[in-house]
């Protein structure tokens, strides 16, 4: 990532955020003291997924335990799976919800 | 009748022909037996087989007994893997012309149904294997939750599908394989 320069006129200061819709479901959303949504800002910079379940394990301590493992929560952006693994990146309006191991049929 | 026929959600494309061979439903009712059977043996005078899954609930788990249950689902989603299941199933299957795939939500029995999934082809071997196909994929990738209430003070569990932990190591194989 490009170092910011001391002259730079505009301040890193100056970060922005973007709006993440976020949903839960069942431990999860336990977990999380019984909310089924939430929206969140995250920073822009560098905005994605693996950054996103850092931000809500501070967010939700009981969460965290189960949020920060990927063999327990995957994490679907816009309604599509991100596999095991991988990163995506998050832009403003996204959501994306947390997947505890399903158990439907 | 409840049945009602579910569009994909943003899917304007998707009023033709080709959706109405499709039933998806996920909602706190099921179709009835019925009308999935109306459903699959209309319109399709080629095909001689239908083939119907129904999955009901169990009263035990390890020996604890089963009061409740209550099935939660990320519906928006679930409704869509449905359909990505219903379609990929037809290009595995190619003489299926028509698809049942539907979940319940909310409150259920014990013993009573919680899935429905089905389809026609002209023959017996390709429906049955094409149901098969279905509840598979459904219990590996829709997002629905089972969480089992046991009598007494046993408390009660959130479920987990053995296909779900399966079909994830799968994803992360194809995915490695194309690479």
């Amino acid at each position: 990532m490009a170092q910011c320069k001391n002259d730079s006129p505009i301040s890193p200061l100056m970060s922005s955020t973007i709006p993440i819709r976020v949903l839960f479901f069942a431990s999860a959303r336990e977990a999380a003291g019984g909310i089924a949504s939430t929206s969140i800002e995250v920073e822009a910079e560098g905005a994605n997924t693996k950054a996103l379940r850092t931000t809500l394990a501070a967010l939700y301590p009981r969460l965290a335990s189960l949020v920060l493992d990927e063999e327990n929560v995957t994490l679907a952006l816009n309604e599509e799976y991100v596999p095991v693994g991988e990163v995506w990146t998050l832009n403003a309006g996204d959501t994306v919800a947390l997947i505890p191991p399903i158990s439907g049929g | 009748m409840a049945t009602k026929y579910l569009k994909m959600p943003n899917d304007e494309s998707s009023s033709s022909s080709s959706s109405s061979s499709i039933l998806i439903q996920v909602s706190e009712t099921l179709p009835s037996l019925e009308s999935v059977h109306d459903f699959l043996s209309s319109s399709s005078p080629g095909c001689g087989a239908v083939s119907v899954f129904v999955g009901i609930t169990r009263n035990n788990f390890e020996g604890k007994v089963v009061t409740n249950l209550e099935y939660e689902g990320y519906t928006p989603m679930a409704i869509r893997e449905l359909h990505a299941i219903c379609c990929d199933a037809r290009a595995m299957y190619p003489g299926v012309e028509r698809l049942v795939a539907a979940h319940l939500l909310g409150d259920c029995p014990v013993g009573g149904a919680s899935v429905v999934v089905g389809c026609n082809s002209p023959h017996r071997k390709e429906a049955m294997r094409c149901t098969e196909y279905l509840i598979d994929e459904l219990k590996a990738r829709v997002p629905i939750w089972k969480k089992e209430i046991y009598e007494g003070d046993e408390g009660s569990v959130w479920k987990e599908n053995l296909e779900w932990r399966e079909g994830r190591r799968r994803r992360v194989m194809a995915k490695e394989n194309h690479v």
